[in-house]
């Protein structure tokens, strides 16, 4: 097993201890409607600058993997997801809610997703290892496409359109452009602010455009004043687990597709759980009792966004480009804390990786005794907490976050800045996730263009440079791809109904 | 034809004029940057120019994109952003307790939609200092965060 002796690094008490808490404070946050997995971690990550860089990647990877379970419980028993990625929970989980099956609902969704991250993560550890060997034949060309494939793949699997997708990821560039060039020394778009000198702060612009839009938007309506009409009375633990044996195809092949999509750069929780809700009841011998209240709905949705987690981190840590938007927020957070992801960090800081790809499985693990426990104790305190307080408690998290980063307010003046320049954008249709991914691709962008412009000049062949490479051709293909799929599925469904 | 079909995605059309006019400016000031330092940027801008128009003549030509937005209230929003702001631009000089204190008493009172009772208001600031005080303990005094004390605190 890759980095076994690694195993006992990540099973010290205070390893543990933060696997714990991020697990308890995830799942809070992810049960709360309105709040995302993303925002979760973004304003929970000043908390680890402070620790070792392993022990900090447990404690986030716990917080993204407990956020994104914590969405089953208002998902079941509100009808309300609590996170994107819960939104195919409440398919099934609800009507079993209705039907008294509220707990055991609970107990399939904590069981499915236990089972989803340990093969998501499963996944991360033999897969990435040889990925980062491959990676490291890639040179500053191929990392300028892969730059581009996740923008082209983002803009392409977020909701609405791809051009404005594609715009939002321009923006996101040109974001990244500013201040100081890091190829040519060049000082760009500063205008009289010297503050822009170092460029924006990534964890800061993130914090900003994953949060500050939610707050805005939450403080628009009323609270909800949600209340719950079915009680969890127990665990039915057995039961689940019988139901779980019994549908083990079910929620393989779901723990399967979560993990690809993850590792697709850009797609996350949400996507996973509907392709692999709607592939589960095209397979299933009974389709029609799906929406019903069908248990193998919720194990589908759970064990696919779970999975996602693992997933995610592949191509994170690999490439230095985020699988989903909460490994966004991450990788900005291991950029604070210095380290550079890529395949070198297999290599040079495998004890960072190994650790916490160890922490992953006992976080994933130790979800199953807190999800239960918080599911049948605290859920109905949690979902009480009235937004009057949520609200200012969030914004306090977020401008405390944004100055912790390098203990300077300019950064909190971007955060927010950017935070309502992300909600003007969210107004007119474009999201936030491709302007993120642009603004953290665009060094990785820059630095392959650039240095692949200088190399091709140097042998005459500027253009050449950028498309005959083996490798670059293959990724090249993935974009075309990732650009045209969109339309070959909007021209399916047009085509759908005429040929029925 | 129903009004859904019919509907033009104004936001849409205006952030993509937006954008294509900050592509231009983009362009515009990269004319003085080096021939290293302009490549990326140029590149960008004039591909943000290219898609933002593009989107444009789509929304304008295949009309029925845009869903009309759900009711809320403007003013709260407004008040929020102000808030924001305001607490960004003054804790470095105020000090971040003072500006947060009277920032979270702000945005308390923005988003509460209930009727005011003693009772509630009693809770509500017990239970914002309780939560206020805790977080601000964690940065100042465990993660040792040098947060400014300003004129005030």
């Amino acid at each position: 097993m890759p980095g076994i002796e690694f195993l006992f690094g990540a099973l010290t008490p205070f390893n543990i201890l933060l696997a714990v808490g991020g697990v308890v404070a995830g799942t809070i946050i992810g049960a709360l409607p309105g709040l995302t997995a993303t925002m979760a971690i973004a304003v929970l990550v000043p908390f680890t600058f402070g620790i070792p860089p392993s022990s900090a990647l447990i404690a986030l990877g716990a917080i993204y993997t407990g956020a994104i379970y914590g969405g089953a419980y208002s998902a079941v028993l509100l009808n309300t997801p609590g996170t994107p990625s819960a939104i195919a929970t409440t398919f099934d989980g609800y009507p079993m809610a209705k039907k008294g099956d509220g707990d055991l609902a609970i107990t399939l969704a904590c069981l499915a997703s236990v089972i989803g991250g340990l093969v998501g993560a499963a996944f991360l550890l033999f897969l990435a290892p040889p990925m980062a060997k491959v990676a490291l034949k890639f040179g500053p060309v191929e990392y300028f496409w892969l730059a581009v494939f996740g923008l082209t793949l983002i803009a392409s699997l977020s909701e609405g359109s791809v051009l404005r997708g594609l715009v939002g990821a321009c923006v996101g560039l040109l974001l990244g452009t500013v201040g100081v060039a890091e190829v040519g020394g060049d000082i760009r778009y500063v205008g009289n602010f010297q503050a822009l000198l170092g460029g924006f702060d990534v964890v800061s612009a993130l914090i900003g455009l994953y949060c500050v839009p939610v707050l805005i938007d939450l403080v628009a309506t009323p609270d909800p004043h949600l209340k719950l009409t079915h009680q969890v009375a127990g665990f039915r633990l057995g039961e689940a687990l019988r139901i779980a044996w019994r549908s083990r195809l079910n929620l393989t092949r779901s723990s399967l597709i979560g993990t690809l999509v993850g590792i697709l750069p850009g797609a996350g929780g949400s996507i996973a759980s509907l392709v692999a809700y709607s592939e589960a009841k095209r397979v299933a011998k009974h389709p029609e009792r799906f929406g019903k209240g069908e248990p193998d709905g919720v194990l589908a949705t759970e064990s696919a966004n779970n999975a996602t987690v693992g997933g995610g981190f592949i191509p994170t840590l690999v490439l230095g480009i985020p699988g989903t938007p909460p490994d966004a927020v991450i990788l900005g957070a291991l950029m604070v804390q210095g380290i550079r992801t890529g395949p070198q960090l297999f290599g040079e800081q495998s004890e960072i990786v190994y650790t916490f790809i160890y922490g992953l499985f006992i976080a994933t693990i130790l979800m199953l005794p807190i999800g239960l426990v918080i599911g049948r104790y605290a859920f109905k305190s949690i979902v009480s907490i009235p937004k009057a307080l949520l609200v200012p408690s969030v914004a306090f998290l977020t401008i405390v976050g944004s100055f912790a980063v390098q203990n300077n307010a300019h950064d909190v003046q971007q955060m927010v800045v950017l935070g309502i320049f992300g909600w003007l954008a969210g107004r007119a249709g474009f999201t936030a996730s491709p302007i993120v991914l642009g603004l953290i691709l665009g060094t990785i962008a820059e630095s392959g263009f650039v240095r692949g412009y200088l190399i091709g000049n140097a042998r005459g062949e500027p253009v050449a440079e950028f498309f005959t490479r083996p490798i670059s051709i293959g990724i090249i293909a993935f974009i075309l791809l990732g650009l045209l799929y969109p339309y070959f599925t909007a021209r399916r469904r047009v085509r759908g109904p005429t040929n029925e | 034809m129903n009004e859904a079909a019919t509907r033009r995605d104004l936001p849409g059309i205006a952030g993509s004029a937006v954008f294509f006019v900050m592509g231009a400016l983009a362009l515009w000031y990269s004319r003085d940057f080096s021939a290293l330092g302009s490549v990326f940027p140029r590149t960008i801008a004039v591909t943000m120019m290219v898609l933002s128009a593009a989107y444009i003549a789509v929304a304008l030509l295949r009309p029925g994109a845009a869903a009309p937005a759900p009711a809320a209230s403007t003013w709260r929003r407004v008040a929020l952003m102000v808030v924001l702001l305001a607490w960004a631009m003054l804790l470095e000089h105020v000090g971040f307790l003072a500006t947060s204190i009277v920032a979270y008493a702000a945005i308390l009172v923005i988003a509460n939609y209930d009727r005011w009772t003693p009772r509630m208001a009693l809770t509500y600031v017990a239970a914002g200092a309780g939560v206020l005080g805790s977080l601000y303990s964690i940065f100042r005094f465990v993660l040792q965060v040098p947060l400014p004390a300003g004129m005030l605190l």
